[in-house]
C-alpha cells in the first residue's frame, strides 16, 4: 500500500450507466454510458479540475463519488475507505467529509430557510447522539457566524433569507454550508459559471484562500478552461464519459496533446485583441450518448482521425516517461 | 439613410420601470450608433440595462410598468419611438430581427421548427405556404443544419441547444433584416458550439451586409467579434470606443477592473485582481457616479460622490464617463506622468 496515503481520493475505472427503458413493461432497451471507465487520483491538499462540455459526464462522476447515483462498475477509495461498498455509517462519514458546492446559487438554497438554518443544517444532520450536547443551538449559531465572516459575509446576515442576497453572496452562503462540517474534500460543480464577471473573480479568490487556510482538497468541475487554469493543480479533460487527457495544469496548457483539448483551448474567446480572427472553427457537435461513435469517441469531429481511430478505443497512456501527462489518442 | 453609414443611432434613450417600490431607471441617457454592416457590442454585467436597451429598440418593453421616457431611436431614417404599433410590426422581425439567449424557451415546443420559420416568412414577405416552406428548407441549409429536408419537420426538443440556436438564427435572418439584435446568443451553449454560432453570424453578416447589435457579458467574445463597443454599468454607457482601442487601453476604471479580473489562459497569477462590492440595484443607485463605491479613484472623491459624469469624448472616437479619464489635449503630458507615477497616481493628483 506504499504511496496510497498521498492520495485522498482514488477513482479506478468508474462506470455509471443509465438504463433506457421503453414500452409498457419498461424493458431496458439500452444504456447511456454517462461515465465509461474514468480513473483519476487526487492528492491530499491539491485541486483537480474536471473539464468538458455539457453532457460529458463530469457532474455524473461527482454524483457517483458520493453515491448519489449508483455506480455500475469500478472502485472509488476515499481516505482508505471503499466508497462503493461502504455501509451506512461509513457512507455517512464519507458524506460528512466530502462537501458539495453547486452551480446555481438560486436553486441550491431553500428559500424558506434562514441563512443560519441553511448553513447550520449539516451540523444537525451529521451530529451523533454523543455530540448532540456539544452541538447545541448556541454552538451552532456561533459556528455559523464564524463561517459567515470567513466567506466574506457579516454575522448579522444569519437571520436573513436567501432572496435578500445577490448571486455572489448566495454562492458565499453555499460555500459556508460546505465548510461547516470541516470536510477534507470539497467538490465544486461549476461554482462560478452562473456569476457575473466581477463577482467570479471574488469567489475564485475566496475558494483559493479557504484552500490555503484549511488545506482542503478540491475536485473542481467546470467548462471554462481559463477558470480551471487559475484554480487547479491538475486537470482531466472529459469527452463523452471518458477522460481523454490528464496532466498537471502547466503541462496541459502549454502542451495540450489531445485534439479535443486543443480545440477546447482555441475555442475560448480571448480578450487579447491580437487574437482576432486567428481561431479555426471546430466542426460538428457532441454525438448522442445513446449511440456513441465506435473507437475513439472523438473521431467524427477530429481532424487527425484515421481508420484505426474509428475502430479501436485508444487507451489513456502516459506520454513520455514520468511526465504524468496522460492522453488517449492514437495519433499522439 | 444618409447619416454617415449609420444604420441605427440611439440618442439619449431612457427607459424606466414604474413599480410599486419606485421608479427603476433601467436605461439612462444611452447613446450609441451601429454602422452599416458592422458589429456593435453592448457589454455589461447582469442588470446593467443592456437587454432593456435591446427591447427598447424593438419596442418590446412591457408597458406598463416599463416606458421609454425620452430619447430617439433612428433606424433607416425613421424614429422608432414615434411609430405606432402597426408600423412597428412591419419593422420588427422584418427589418430588425432578434435572437435570444435561451433557444429552448424562445421556440414554441408544440410546432415543428419548419412551421415556425415559415410563419415568419409568410407574415413578413407575403409568400404563399409552399414558397415559404421551400425558403425555410433553404434557410436551414444556410445556417448549417444537415439534412434540412428532414429536420424541418422536427420539434425543438429533438434538437440540441446549438441546433436550436441555428433555427433561431434561421428564423431571424429569413427576412433578410438589416439589423440583427443578438442578446447573449451563445451564453447557454458550450464553447466549441459557441465558436460555431459566432462564425455563422459573421458569415451571414458578410453575405447579407447586415449589422449586428451584440449583447453579451463575455469580454472575450467582444474582443474577437465586435467593431465598436459600449460598456454599460448601472443603466449607463460608461465607455464607448472602437474595440481594439478599448482592449489595448481601457480608460474607465470599471472597464479596467473588468479586464483585469478575468482569468486568462497562459497567465498564472496567485490571486485575481477584483472589483470590490457588487453591482447596485436599479432602485438603489448610489448618488454621483454610480461606480464610485467600487472605484479605486472615486471612493473618496467628493466630485465622484455627488455629481454624475457625462459621457465625453477624450480621444479620437473614444468616449468615457469618468471625471478622471485622461483628457486628450493633455495626452503627451499624461503619458509622461504615467511613465513616472503610474496611472492612478496621476489621476489622483489631477483634482
Amino acid at each position: 500500500m506504499a504511496g496510497t496515503n498521498d492520495y485522498l481520493l482514488t477513482v479506478d475505472n468508474l462506470k455509471t450507466y443509465f438504463a433506457i427503458r421503453k414500452g409498457l413493461l419498461r424493458r431496458t432497451v439500452g444504456y447511456i454510458k454517462a461515465v465509461d471507465g474514468v480513473s483519476f487520483k487526487v492528492r491530499s491538499g491539491r485541486v483537480l479540475g474536471l473539464v468538458g462540455e455539457s453532457g460529458c459526464g463530469k457532474t455524473t462522476v461527482a454524483r457517483t463519488l458520493l453515491r448519489l447515483v449508483p455506480a455500475t462498475a469500478g472502485r472509488v477509495v476515499f481516505d482508505q475507505t471503499d466508497v462503493l461498498s461502504a455501509n451506512k455509517p461509513e457512507l455517512r462519514r464519507i458524506r460528512r467529509e466530502i462537501s458539495l458546492i453547486f452551480q446555481d446559487p438560486y436553486g441550491s438554497l431553500n428559500p424558506r430557510m434562514t441563512v443560519g438554518d441553511i448553513v447550520g443544517e449539516p451540523l444537525k444532520i451529521h451530529s451523533s447522539a454523543a455530540r448532540q450536547a456539544v452541538r447545541s443551538r448556541a454552538y451552532k449559531m456561533q459556528r455559523v457566524a464564524t463561517l459567515l465572516s470567513k466567506v466574506g459575509l457579516s454575522p448579522e446576515h444569519i437571520n436573513r433569507y436567501p432572496h435578500e442576497f445577490s448571486g455572489g453572496q448566495r454562492q458565499r452562503i453555499g460555500i459556508a454550508r460546505a465548510l461547516v462540517l470541516e470536510p477534507k474534500m470539497i467538490i465544486c460543480d461549476e461554482p462560478v459559471s452562473a456569476l457575473d464577471v466581477s463577482i467570479q473573480s471574488q469567489i475564485l479568490n475566496l475558494l483559493k484562500d479557504l484552500q490555503d487556510e484549511f488545506g482542503l482538497t478540491f475536485v473542481f468541475i467546470a467548462h471554462d478552461l481559463a477558470v480551471v487554469q487559475f484554480f487547479c493543480d491538475a486537470v482531466a479533460v472529459m469527452y463523452m464519459g471518458r477522460i481523454v487527457e490528464q496532466a498537471d495544469s502547466e503541462q496541459l496548457y502549454q502542451n495540450a496533446l489531445h485534439p479535443y483539448t486543443q480545440a477546447l483551448l482555441s475555442a475560448i474567446p480571448q480578450v487579447a485583441p491580437a487574437h482576432r480572427g486567428q481561431r479555426e472553427a471546430f466542426g460538428g457537435e457532441v454525438p448522442s450518448a445513446v449511440t456513441p461513435p465506435s473507437g475513439c469517441r472523438f473521431h467524427p469531429r477530429c481532424p487527425l482521425a484515421e481508420t484505426k481511430c474509428r475502430r479501436e478505443v485508444p487507451p489513456l497512456q502516459e506520454k513520455g516517461p514520468k511526465t504524468g501527462h496522460l492522453v488517449a489518442c492514437w495519433q499522439r | 439613410m444618409s447619416n454617415n453609414g449609420k444604420l441605427l443611432s440611439v440618442e439619449n434613450l431612457s427607459t424606466h420601470f414604474f413599480t410599486e417600490q419606485g421608479v427603476a431607471k433601467a436605461v439612462q441617457n444611452v447613446s450609441f450608433s451601429v454602422k452599416k454592416g458592422g458589429t456593435f457590442a453592448l457589454v455589461g454585467e447582469s442588470g446593467c440595462g443592456k437587454s432593456v436597451t435591446a427591447l427598447s429598440i424593438m419596442r418590446l418593453v412591457p408597458e406598463p410598468p416599463g416606458k421609454i421616457v425620452s430619447g430617439e431611436i433612428i433606424f433607416e431614417g425613421r424614429n422608432l419611438t414615434a411609430l405606432g404599433e402597426k408600423q412597428m410590426r412591419r419593422i420588427r422581425g422584418n427589418r430588425i430581427a432578434m435572437i435570444f439567449q435561451e433557444p429552448m424557451t424562445s421556440l414554441n415546443p408544440v410546432f415543428t421548427v419548419g412551421s415556425q420559420i415559415a410563419e415568419a416568412i409568410r407574415l413578413h414577405q407575403g409568400k404563399n405556404a409552399r414558397r415559404a416552406w421551400a425558403d425555410t428548407v433553404e434557410m436551414l441549409r444556410k445556417v448549417g443544419i444537415a439534412d434540412p429536408q428532414q429536420r424541418v419537420r422536427e420539434y425543438p426538443h429533438q434538437m440540441s441547444g446549438g441546433m436550436q440556436q441555428r433555427v433561431m438564427i434561421a428564423m431571424a435572418v429569413s427576412c433578410e433584416p438589416s439589423l440583427l439584435i443578438a442578446d447573449e446568443p451563445t451564453t447557454a451553449l458550450d464553447v466549441t458550439i459557441q465558436a460555431q454560432i459566432l462564425d455563422l453570424l459573421e458569415q451571414l453578416q458578410q453575405q447579407n451586409g447586415m449589422s449586428i447589435l451584440l449583447i453579451t457579458h463575455d469580454l472575450g467574445i467582444v474582443a474577437e467579434r465586435a467593431d465598436d463597443v459600449g460598456v454599460m454599468y448601472a443603466s449607463r454607457i460608461v465607455e464607448l470606443s472602437e474595440a481594439t482601442a478599448l482592449f489595448t487601453e481601457p480608460l474607465h476604471p470599471y472597464t479596467q477592473g473588468l479586464l483585469k479580473s478575468l482569468p486568462r489562459l497562459g497567465l498564472c497569477e496567485r490571486r485575481l485582481p477584483t472589483i470590490s462590492g457588487m453591482v447596485p440595484e436599479p432602485l438603489d443607485f448610489p448618488a454621483g457616479c454610480k461606480f464610485h463605491p467600487r472605484c479605486p479613484i472615486g471612493l473618496d472623491d467628493k466630485r465622484c460622490q455627488s455629481v454624475e459624469p457625462q459621457l465625453r469624448e477624450v480621444r479620437q472616437g473614444r468616449c468615457v464617463a469618468c471625471w478622471y479619464a485622461p483628457d486628450y489635449e493633455s495626452d503627451a503630458e499624461y503619458k509622461e506622468y504615467e511613465s513616472k507615477y503610474g496611472r492612478h497616481k496621476r489621476l489622483s493628483t489631477d483634482s
